[in-house]
């Protein structure tokens, strides 16, 4: 479970996830830190959780076992989250992400054992979108919901149902964090349809109600006749790039095959 | 257009000689056979066809001035269109439909699905066809376009010498596979396999074909919706926490990429027969993400790609033919090799049929 409420002797905090490991007895209260600053309250309330707090809130699939919080946290701010750690006197086990490897650092008398792992790339980006996510980040997703919108032929859609496409968890985040979000969301597609994409959508605001800002479609692709709609997606995702990305995209290849050619020249069946 | 209906023995329209063609296409949100009738009925229109419905239920007649077809759509998620018509007049009729319908796709088979129907029957000729003009880069690579077509006794033996060729495995993409088998009681079958759903059988009777036809789609439609069931899905409320479920889809493409630009580009060129959308951000050293358009059927997947593999994130109720058109395709023109860790993996290739 993510984003669980407990509420333990020091007070009450909410996990980024709670793992339970039935075999073995264990709960596992994780903090997954994107930066290298750890707030000492906060970590202290996740040092001082026991079962029973958990078993308050949560189902839990038996009554005794063993409390190991996680700390998770990239390579990167590795020296600095564990200094901040050991200020604030707890001794959580460690879930280091780097680029090329992922270890986990257990504290002595833990029934779960370390490992250190070779792994090819970034973790899955399950969730990659909160309430604290920049207007860029924000732009990454909801332009190709705007896109998806386009081609599927619609003629407009709300901030909030491209919210709830892009970013799953919008569903269960607190009103005021939404309208954060709805708020980032609208200035980051204005700033995209004004700046690169006029042609394809415009941006309207919903009066004092946020949840009802509207993105209207213009013009999509998806109307034009057969032979121009691959142009014209092209000719968005050009545009959507320099947005983004600041450039335009490097052009596809239109080398023909001789059987390509070959194929031009036939009037039966085509493959592509 | 007109919609009469007819007893289903008879047709408005002339049965060529020669093997019957059976299409077989995905369809998308359609719940049972009338709606799917329905739905052929619409199309029909739309492309200034006729149509007729028969006494079976299941069965539609749908005819134009260069085809004449029978569409069964007693699986409403996979119509099975028959006809004697010429391949080149159907096959534009199919592809017109398909291009102007976000509901409808060809069915996608990669290697793997073919492979294993050639155990249905003595392997008795295949087709191999690979195209990495696109997605690969002209210098570095033995074999970036090659085609290969091999009839005679055990064709599939001599498929296994060109796997074993390391400059040219990767261009091992099966496109067909034909078969021969016989039934002590119904005879002899030819059925040739395209990897675009389609199949044309030759021999002593429709229903051997028929159930052909039947048993590779079945087994197609199981992983469609394996795939689907991998879809992640979310459940929770705003003060007491969430959870997700599914999983994951990964594509281990066989070799790295060699231009990774190339590859990108290719990929996200918004071309048939991929039709995907995206800006992809790099993430770290050769990793990039990507929040992916599905033109055909407008909907979002996220994509991570490093050298090595693509790994696939789907919302539930993601089309499961969307990761087939994306894999078959990748077959076609990156590897053939590509394997996934999903329900076509190439470890149940050579069980049993």
């Amino acid at each position: 479970m993510y984003e669980a409420p407990v509420v333990g002797e020091a007070g009450a905090v909410v996990l980024d996830a709670l793992a339970v490991q039935e075999e073995l007895r264990l709960v596992i209260p994780f903090e997954a830190k994107s930066g290298a600053n750890v707030d000492a309250k906060q970590a202290r309330k996740y040092a001082a959780l026991t079962i029973r707090d958990v078993a308050r809130s949560h189902t839990l699939p038996f009554r005794d076992g063993t409390m190991m919080p996680v700390f998770g946290f990239l390579a990167e701010h590795e020296e600095r989250v564990r200094l901040g750690l050991s200020e604030a006197e707890i001794e959580p086990a460690c879930l280091v992400i780097g680029p090329s490897k992922v270890s986990l650092d257990v504290p002595p008398g833990t029934p779960l054992g370390g490992f250190e792992v070779d792994v090819d790339g970034p973790p899955p980006g399950i969730v990659t979108i909160d309430a604290d996510s920049s207007h860029e980040e924000l732009q990454e997703v909801l332009l190709p919901q705007v896109v998806a919108a386009a081609a599927r032929g619609e003629d407009g859609t709300t901030l909030a149902t491209l919210l709830q496409s892009a970013v799953p968890t919008f569903q269960f985040t607190g009103r005021r964090a939404r309208n954060q979000m709805l708020k980032k969301a609208f200035k980051a597609l204005a700033a995209a349809s004004k700046r690169d994409l006029a042609d394809l959508f415009v941006v309207e605001p919903g009066g004092r109600e946020i949840d009802v800002g509207i993105v209207r479609i213009l013009r999509s692709p998806a109307s034009f006749k057969p032979q121009g709609e691959t142009q014209g997606w092209q000719a968005v995702r050009r545009r959507a790039t320099k947005a983004l990305r600041g450039k335009a995209p490097d052009q596809p290849s239109r080398q023909l095959t001789f059987e390509d050619l070959a194929r031009a020249a036939d009037s039966g069946e085509n493959e592509d | 257009m007109s919609r009469g209906r007819l007893p289903s023995g008879d047709l408005p329209f002339e049965l060529k000689h020669g093997p019957v063609k059976t299409y077989v296409i995905e369809v998308n949100g359609v719940g049972d056979a009338s709606e799917a009738i329905e739905r052929v009925a619409r199309l029909a229109g739309e492309h200034e066809l006729q149509v007729a419905t028969t006494d079976d239920e299941s069965l539609t007649l749908v005819w134009g001035e260069s085809v004449g077809l029978v569409i069964d759509v007693q699986e409403p998620r996979f119509w099975r269109i028959h006809t004697t018509s010429p391949a080149g007049e159907t096959a534009k009729v199919i592809k017109r439909a398909i291009w102007g319908s976000r509901d409808l796709d060809w069915c996608w088979f990669p290697v793997s699905f073919l492979r294993r129907l050639q155990t249905w029957g003595e392997p008795r000729w295949f087709q191999a066809d690979f195209r990495g003009t696109e997605l690969l880069p002209r210098e570095g690579i033995d074999a970036r376009h090659l085609r290969v077509q091999l009839e005679g006794d055990n064709a599939t033996a001599l498929f296994e010498v060109l796997l074993r060729e390391r400059g040219y495995r990767h261009a091992a993409s099966l496109t067909s596979v034909a078969t021969t088998s016989v039934d002590d009681s119904l005879g002899r079958l030819d059925e040739l396999t395209h990897y675009r759903g389609r199949f044309v059988g030759q021999g002593d009777s429709f229903d051997l074909h028929v159930g052909f036809v039947s048993r590779a789609i079945d087994r197609y439609g199981a992983i469609v919706r394996e795939y689907e069931a991998a879809g992640l899905e979310w459940d929770g409320t705003e003060d007491g926490g969430w959870n997700v479920t599914g999983r994951t889809i990964t594509m281990d493409l066989g070799r790295p990429i060699p231009s990774m630009s190339q590859f990108l580009t290719g990929l996200f060129s918004c071309r048939d027969p991929f039709r995907l959308w995206a800006v992809p951000r790099p993430v770290g050293a050769d990793n990039y993400e990507a929040e992916v358009v599905d033109l055909h059927i407008g909907r979002t997947f996220r994509l991570e790609v490093n050298p090595n593999r693509l790994r696939l994130i789907l919302p539930r109720h993601t089309c499961g033919n969307t990761v087939l058109r994306l894999l078959t395709n990748l077959q076609h023109r990156f590897d053939a090799q590509i394997s996934t860790d999903g329900p076509d993996a190439p470890a149940e290739v050579h069980a049993a049929g």
